[in-house]
């Protein structure tokens, strides 16, 4: 679903060929940025908003994403890795750099930071989405990204592989492994075995 | 491939199992897809909270697209043209004859005779990105309900303002209906420079609705510091990356001076409670950039005015700008406070005169000084303690304070008490 709607967005980038795309993106045209924007916020939001529990501040990571992005577009290099990878690299970044920053503050900012839940999680959605906040932090970065790509975003094992720079294969191994860590996370946070 | 790799992946797609998989395998492959359905079960809210800030988003990378395009020169000098050569830039043809060549020559050199030593320059206040500041007076109004353009006449000239449901129209504080913008009205309008000569407005404070419009000022640009300047400043302009500004100053003896000033000087005009009308004099700091200066405030709470007084007919004639301290200029609202709660992009300041609600939109422009955090901290728990001075609008329905700009300052220790 996110894709097909995503796709309707960007469907001036779709069309187009992905190299004349990335030159007129490396040349900061505006036309294409805006079509980047479009194609990409949610998916950007999302995988930022999955690892932090504040989504004012997914949202100006979000946003500087995009800021980051088109500052440095001339060094945006086109060679089979989407546009989309090279933004989850930044969002990558910029979470980690935030989440360092948290732990250098203390557990107190951690607590205010998760403890700021948006309009749409007054459903029980918001112990799911705490709970699975948490299961996500005893994950590794890939396994976090995996999980992100694959159930989160809805990307196919081959998009996920060229997103990840890995083969099928492997994201198929990180997957189950990520998912069995996740798991041995949620029997340990107080979820049934059986799901 | 791992046979439970293989398995899990099978399962994933098709939710079904191959018929040689084992009991055990089918199980520790369920629990494992069960685990991938919580992570896909926080998708649609994670979603619907993406849908919902991406106007803001949009927003904010508009306006980061826009501050990045590279500037336009922002000194357009018109020099009048001096001797032969510049005789036959004036499109004299080369095969004109001498003698309408001389009577060309002299009726130029009647005309600009004067101007050949001391002409003025023109240059250009405001650059596209540009946060500004401005007073001025309603000569035209296009557009009903909440979309309104507006042509505002002042110190600049003609501009044209637009203003949307997102503008924030006040008057005495309050918040007005956008149908006051009538022309005769004195208005003080903040908002970003666009193309062309318009400007997006955020915010625009009514005044009196009964003032003619002005004569623009011509404006010189200050490149070296002249001894004893000082003046008022006229309008206010902060750059899109919020390094510098340019004031319009107008100073004693019709003067009127385009000055780029540093950042600390613009914090320093932006924290008074009127900007424009302030008394303030120029300063250069050893190693400041060609033609950057500093300015110091001397009256920190000024009344003047460029407009004359409201007995003067509405729109027929335009006058010139002269201070007239007997009517005072609309200015925008200004809270100062301590950061006591934060709620989404509402942030709680604890003032002198209670608790205040402010709204930080997106496009708002927050100058966190020597606060030690960034603009984005502001909606955080780091902000929480500091102190910060708003300026901006109110909010029709709330009657919270609009944020246009935000100066953060250090923590304090002891936060105001609440009365």
């Amino acid at each position: 679903m996110r894709d097909r709607e995503e796709g309707q967005h960007g469907h001036g980038m779709q069309t187009a060929d992905p190299e004349s795309l990335a030159r007129r993106a490396a040349a900061r045209d505006e036309a294409v940025w805006a079509l980047v924007f479009e194609g990409h916020y949610r998916s950007v939001f999302a995988f930022v908003r999955s690892r932090l529990g504040n989504p004012d501040v997914a949202e100006d990571i979000a946003s500087q994403v995009f800021e980051i992005a088109f500052s440095r577009a001339e060094s945006f290099d086109y060679r089979g890795v989407p546009i989309e990878g090279w933004l989850f690299g930044i969002a990558r970044n910029l979470v980690r750099d935030h989440i360092k920053k948290l732990v250098r503050r203390g557990p107190e900012a951690e607590l205010v930071e998760a403890a700021t839940p948006a309009e749409s999680d007054q459903t029980t959605t918001i112990d799911l989405r705490q709970d699975l906040s948490q299961a996500m932090q005893g994950l590794t970065e890939d396994q976090q990204t995996v999980l992100n790509l694959r159930f989160l975003l809805d990307k196919s094992v081959e998009d996920t592989a060229r997103l990840m720079e890995r083969s099928e294969d492997a994201v198929k191994n990180l997957q189950r492994r990520a998912l069995s860590a996740m798991q041995r996370q949620l029997v340990a946070t107080g979820y049934q075995e059986d799901g | 491939m791992d046979r439970i790799d293989a398995l899990l992946d099978i399962y994933l797609e098709s939710g079904d199992f191959p018929a040689d998989a084992t009991e055990a395998e089918c199980e520790e492959v369920a629990a494992l897809a069960a685990s991938a359905g919580m992570v896909r079960a926080s998708a649609a809210a994670i979603d619907s909270e993406a849908r919902a800030s991406m106007p803001e988003a949009r927003a904010r990378f508009e306006r980061f697209v826009v501050a990045s395009r590279p500037s336009a020169p922002p000194v357009r000098v018109v020099q009048p043209r001096r001797g032969l050569f510049g005789l036959r830039l004036l499109t004299v043809p080369r095969m004109l004859g001498l003698a309408t060549a001389l009577a060309v020559l002299i009726i130029v050199a009647g005309l600009t005779g004067s101007r050949l030593t001391s002409g003025p320059e023109t240059v250009e206040a405001l650059e596209v990105g540009d946060y500004v500041e401005m007073p001025g007076v309603v000569t035209a109004a296009e557009g009903a309900g909440d979309d309104r353009v507006i042509t505002v006449s002042g110190p600049l000239g003609d501009i044209v303002v637009e203003a949307s449901t997102e503008t924030s129209i006040v008057q005495s504080e309050a918040s007005a209906d956008i149908a006051t913008l009538q022309p005769g009205a004195q208005v003080v309008v903040a908002g970003t420079v666009l193309a062309s000569r318009r400007i997006a407005a955020q915010t625009v404070a009514v005044g009196d609705p009964s003032q003619p419009a002005t004569e623009p000022l011509t404006l010189k640009r200050l490149r070296e510091l002249k001894p004893n300047l000082a003046g008022t400043v006229v309008v206010l302009a902060l750059s899109p990356d919020d390094a510098r500004a340019r004031v319009v100053l107008n100073v004693p003896g019709d003067r009127t001076y385009l000055v780029t000033i540093d950042a600390a000087s613009a914090r320093a005009l932006l924290q008074l409670s009127r900007s424009l009308g302030a008394e303030v004099s120029i300063a250069r700091k050893p190693g400041a950039a060609a033609g950057e200066f500093s300015l110091e405030v001397a009256s920190p709470q000024p009344t003047g005015t460029v407009a004359v007084p409201p007995s003067a007919p509405a729109t027929a004639t335009r006058v010139p700008q002269s201070p007239s301290p007997a009517a005072e200029r609309p200015s925008l609202v200004r809270v100062e406070g301590v950061v006591a709660a934060i709620n989404a992009r509402t942030v709680t300041l604890l003032t002198l005169d209670g608790r205040k609600s402010v709204v930080i939109r997106p496009e708002a422009r927050i100058l966190p000084g020597e606060s030690g955090l960034t603009a984005g901290q502001l909606l955080s728990a780091d902000a929480l303690g500091h102190l910060v001075v708003v300026r901006g609008g109110i909010d029709v329905g709330t009657g919270a304070v609009i944020a246009d700009i935000v100066l953060i300052g250090q923590k304090v220790e002891r936060p105001l008490q609440n009365r």
